[in-house]
């Protein structure tokens, strides 16, 4: 049982990292953020845990063109590093929400399938198996 | 009575307590050291230490208020421990070099060689024909004999191509894309 939630766990942290690369492009289409703008909202929506998570992307999407930035000086603390899309980055966006929109069609498709073929006792059933 | 120290960190001053210092050093380094084999190390070490100023900051840290250990225990709650960086698959391109660091350089090429390989890396630098060093060489053999130590000394001083950067420089003169 320990494995099988080790899989899922594994699962899980895979869909998030791909999931995670979208978010922070749908959030820049909004308006151009800085890094804790990023962050704040990442966290508010529980996509992210710890910061440092963020970094690392920010800068492969910088170096992969999707992404470009610029400073600003901030009220107090350090410069604030603005990101903004690239041309690249709204391609990218936009090829990513169609894979989206296609994706929740797709598994609602299956999992309303598995509804319909499936009765509650044998979900049920399956459920105290684990 | 505690003994504290200054620190910049880019370029804001913070007056840091001995321990906290010593606790921040160690998780700055440890992050660097996981960073070290990806290309964006620099670049993404300072934004942590971007992120590590306004926290500070957002903490309350002045001129007056010392910064001290619990608040780099929640600097390293917050941004997480130096384990989560430098997984990220994407990061390693180990193979790739950015365009500065390739140069042409005269490298002998362990494949492409008459006896040492010499005329071939001259000549592949030049972008010129390797018969016509061959042909020098063999021409100064015979008047005189200083082609052979020319030749001898030439081969000592070429470094032959082995690293994976000088293997890189090496295909890209060959197919053209180093000018």
């Amino acid at each position: 049982m320990l494995n099988k939630n080790n899989q899922a766990d594994n699962i899980q942290a895979q869909m998030r990292k791909g999931v995670l690369e979208y978010c922070i492009l749908a959030i820049l289409s909004r308006s151009d953020c800085y890094t804790s703008e990023i962050l704040s909202e990442l966290k508010s929506s529980n996509m992210i845990v710890v910061e440092g998570t963020l970094y690392p992307i920010l800068t492969r999407q910088k170096n992969q063109g999707l992404l470009s930035y610029r400073w600003e000086e901030s009220p107090q603390g350090p410069p604030r590093k603005y990101y903004t899309l690239t041309r690249d980055g709204w391609i990218a966006l936009h090829k990513l929400d169609e894979t989206w929109n296609s994706l929740v069609s797709q598994i609602s498709q299956i999992r309303q399938n598995n509804n319909e073929q499936n009765s509650p006792e044998q979900i049920n059933q399956e459920q105290n198996n684990y | 009575m505690k003994t504290t120290l200054t620190v910049n960190i880019l370029d804001s001053i913070f007056v840091i307590d001995n321990d906290a210092y010593d606790l921040l050093k160690t998780y700055l380094d440890a992050i660097e050291a996981r960073l070290k084999e990806s290309q964006v190390s620099t670049e993404t070490i300072k934004d942590i230490e971007a992120r590590v100023s306004e926290l500070f900051i957002q903490m309350g840290a002045s001129s007056v208020r010392v910064v001290n250990i619990g608040m780099v225990r929640e600097i390293i709650r917050v941004i997480g421990s130096p384990e989560i960086f430098g997984d990220d698959s994407f990061n390693r391109h180990s193979s790739s070099f950015s365009r500065a660091e390739l140069k042409r350089k005269i490298l002998r090429d362990p494949e492409n060689r008459t006896i040492g390989g010499v005329c071939y890396a001259i000549s592949l630098y030049l972008k010129v024909d390797p018969t016509l060093f061959k042909i020098l060489f063999i021409l100064a053999a015979i008047f005189g004999g200083s082609g052979v130590l020319a030749y001898f000394i030439l081969w000592i001083v070429i470094p032959a191509a082995k690293t994976p950067l000088d293997l890189e420089i090496l295909t890209g003169m060959k197919n053209g894309t180093i000018e």
